[in-house]
């Protein structure tokens, strides 16, 4: 990572910036949200803007997360700390929720296995997404909140 | 196949910090051009790196799809050992890619 701020850091004109999106060292949510939903260009379900104020979040817990993954992403963290030896100020820090979303348990369990090496889904997590889920509204979502970290960095 | 895009949250903390207008950008890890099309048109140079060919095909399929196949420089390259001159971009971003 260092090699790679590093490298960065020559490639970039005086005053360039840096941008960097990374997710945080900490576990995924997994939440049941109930409110209106409506399906944007890529096929994910976005809550109409008017609704979000309403929507109605049940937290169930956290994915388990690999610990390797996750000590990659404080390293990141790390990384950008240093850049700041190299020649970078610090123009933002910031975090942003990352929302997956899904329809049923198979769907969810199906994604990660698929897709997420860095996370599961226990069985008391599960337990508890299809029992939220029986007693939520018929277009209740799991979702996935993800935490990203995003930041700007100025060359000087 | 649905065409990823930022989300919406994404977005708007993209939006918030950064006018992509004429510069020179080098997106290093760009995957599937998730990141890349909705910005790229604005930039005065785009180039998207990333390791996995496989990654770079499906970009260059996405960027066909929304008319920006000669808006965006596919390349294959390692973000540790970059193939470009000393302060050429005014901007490198690092897209879920610096971990």
């Amino acid at each position: 990572m260092a090699l790679a701020v590093a490298e960065a850091h020559r490639v970039l004109a005086n005053t360039g910036w840096l941008l960097d999106l990374h997710p945080n060292d900490e576990p995924a949510a997994l939440e049941v949200w109930e409110a209106h939903f409506t399906m944007g260009d890529d096929g994910q379900a976005s809550v109409a803007p008017e609704h979000l104020q309403a929507v109605q979040r049940h937290p169930l817990g956290e994915l388990e997360g690999d610990p390797e993954i996750l000590r990659d992403f404080a390293f990141t963290n790390d990384a950008l700390a240093e850049a700041l030896e190299l020649g970078f100020e610090v123009v933002h820090s910031g975090v942003f929720d990352y929302y997956y979303s899904f329809d049923s348990v198979d769907e969810l369990n199906a994604y990660l296995e698929d897709n997420w090496e860095q996370a599961s889904a226990n069985d008391a997590l599960l337990e508890r997404a299809v029992e939220t889920l029986a007693r939520a509204a018929p277009t209740a979502k799991l979702m996935i909140v993800q935490k990203v970290v995003i930041t700007l960095l100025k060359k000087f | 196949m649905p065409l990823t895009q930022p989300s919406p949250n994404e977005l708007k903390a993209i939006q918030f910090l950064v006018r992509f207008k004429d510069l020179r950008v080098l997106e290093i890890g760009t995957g599937d051009g998730r990141l890349t099309w909705p910005f790229a048109r604005e930039a005065a140079q785009w180039v998207a790196l990333d390791p996995d060919q496989s990654e770079l095909a499906l970009a260059a399929e996405v960027l066909r799809r929304v008319s920006q196949q000669n808006t965006v420089r596919l390349t294959l390259g390692d973000a540790r050992a970059l193939g470009f001159p000393d302060r050429y971009f005014d901007l490198v971003w690092f897209t879920w890619s610096l971990c």
